[in-house]
């Protein structure tokens, strides 16, 4: 179990982050929150890559920092820039960086392959990385992460550069290892976490807003997310009453989604909110 | 019914676990250059720095061809060789450590070496290890020649020599040991060179003449005592309880 307790990160004058208090079990967690909103510090703590200013973040129970290699042998991570070595094939990075994982060789014989066929490289094995696309990269950057079998997965904008179809094939990945391990996917997109994540954790201020379910998160907007039809002209007018959530083109009309806590648009049809209802509703005015 | 068999991972785990509470280690300097060189080896050690490396060797030979040119032309054989020896014994080793300090931090992939059992502390620490062994071997060496050439006592400067180099080190692992980002070490090697060239320019012949006037008693314990602060901070700078932070 993960728990961070009283984190606060300070840079001279400017806080980061302010009495944050978590705590992680085995599952998917999604932290999600705007830009700049501490999301990349938090998680540099975690994975002892920043001291934070006060607190402490205990690993079953003990100091990460005091754990020292301890810890860090149990911890895969992927983060937002996923550096790479143009002239090493995946086979040859995965090597480097299984032996400074600490895994012996035959350790990682076994697993390499294994993995490059998980993430589907298998075929571009021996090639050199310079060659790749942004997405087969990030797929190594994947790859890297899961070979010491961590038992905290801790990823950064993960599916940057991943198609549709990958990002259903990770979220699938991530499902099913986190029967055995802790995943803290931090993200911008919304559908990465929705349909697998245990919890969701929100940001702002410099401090945790919410640690709870999709439901928890979604109950708080029950009843107050609305779907209507405008005529064309009318959408500037609309903006400036209710916080728009989406819109589309629907037979020649605006179809808008937006939230009404006091039910005035007399045609609107309630919805179900969904979690990036909640995140828009939450950071709304926030820079994105 | 069908047992799933643990993976490689699990079982090596498993035992390292086990073994760990059984035993619980403090490891030494020796015992942390062996599990680098098994766990590691020299290939992976150096990967990505080898043309580092390369510049080194190249700067160092030039500056010791320039010296061999010049020194036996100068006034005061024996003050110039002192002074120029103190200046330049750390020259490999600074040139090395800090062209390596330099693109290991600009490196891309720096994030995830920090992340895995063995950090980029590991590996500069063993390379500084290395280097400071290389850097002894070829600066007694050109001492050696240097002194047969201009008929001086080779033990001496070989004192000299080695003492200002693990002075350096020392100082130079101190300064990344405490150092909350990558620029004091590099500021001591640059330092280093710069504030020996003022005192030889300013004081051509009184700098080092005070540099060979200290005696060999003098320099050995000196030596010694800045090798022992060398080995034991070195093996330090690998753990947590570092104070500092070069690679946020």
């Amino acid at each position: 179990m993960l728990s961070v307790e009283h984190i606060t990160k300070k840079y001279k004058d400017f806080t980061v982050l302010k009495d944050i208090n978590l705590t992680f079990e085995n599952g998917v967690y999604g932290l999600i929150a705007p830009n700049g909103a501490g999301k990349t510090t938090l998680i540099k703590m975690i994975v002892t890559l920043l001291r934070p200013t006060q607190g402490i973040i205990r690993w079953d129970g003990e100091d990460i920092w005091k754990l020292d290699w301890k810890y860090r042998e149990l911890v895969g991570y992927l983060p937002q820039q996923f550096g790479y070595y143009r002239n090493y094939s995946p086979c040859a990075y995965l090597r480097y960086i299984s032996a400074l994982k600490g895994l012996s060789r035959s350790a990682a014989e076994e697993k390499i392959p294994e993995l490059l066929q998980l993430v589907s490289l298998a075929d571009a094995a021996d090639k050199k990385m310079k060659k790749f696309s942004g997405g087969m990269i990030q797929r190594v950057g994947i790859a890297q992460a899961l070979l010491n079998e961590p038992k905290l997965l801790i990823l950064d904008e993960p599916t940057a550069g991943l198609d549709p179809k990958e990002r259903a094939h990770f979220r699938n990945l991530l499902a099913s290892l986190s029967r055995d391990c802790t995943v803290i996917i931090s993200t911008h997109i919304v559908s990465d976490v929705e349909s697998i994540a245990n919890q969701v954790i929100l940001l702002k201020d410099h401090r945790v807003l919410h640690q709870a379910t999709i439901g928890e998160l979604c109950a708080g907007l029950d009843g107050c997310v609305y779907e209507t039809s405008l005529e064309d002209g009318r959408l500037p007018e609309f903006e400036k009453k209710y916080q728009l959530l989406a819109q589309r083109q629907e037979h020649g009309k605006l179809a808008v989604r937006f939230i009404d806590r006091a039910h005035t648009v007399p045609d609107a049809v309630c919805v179900p909110p969904n979690l990036e209802d909640v995140f828009l509703a939450t950071y709304e005015g926030q820079p994105s | 019914m069908r047992i799933d068999y643990p993976s490689q991972i699990e079982i090596d785990r498993a035992v390292e676990t086990i073994c760990d509470k059984a035993l619980p280690r403090r490891e030494s300097l020796l015992s942390f250059i062996r599990n680098m060189n098994t766990q590691l080896g020299l290939k992976y050690i150096f990967s990505g720095i080898y043309d580092v490396l390369l510049l080194s060797g190249a700067v160092f030979l030039i500056a010791i061809a320039l010296c061999f040119k010049w020194l036996p032309q100068a006034e005061d054989v024996h003050s110039a060789l002192g002074a120029a020896l103190f200046a330049f014994a750390p020259f490999l080793y600074m040139a090395a450590f800090s062209l390596t300090l330099l693109k290991e931090s600009t490196n891309p992939g720096l994030p995830v070496k920090m992340t895995c059992k063995y950090t980029v502390y590991h590996l500069i620490a063993y390379r500084m290890l290395l280097f400071s062994f290389i850097s002894g071997i070829a600066n007694t060496a050109y001492v050696l020649v240097m002194c047969l050439r201009l008929d001086l006592p080779p033990l001496y400067f070989i004192c000299l020599s080695l003492s200002a180099l693990f002075l350096f080190s020392a100082m130079l692992l101190l300064s990344l040991y405490y150092a909350h980002s990558k620029w004091p070490p590099l500021l001591l090697s640059g330092g280093w060179i710069v504030v020996n060239l003022i005192l030889w320019r300013a004081f051509p012949v009184g700098y080092g003449s005070f540099l060979t006037q200290i005696p060999l008693f003098v320099w050995i314990p000196a030596g010694a005592a800045c090798i022992v602060l060398y080995l034991y901070k070195l093996k330090k700078l690998t753990t947590n309880r570092r104070p500092s932070y070069a690679f946020s």
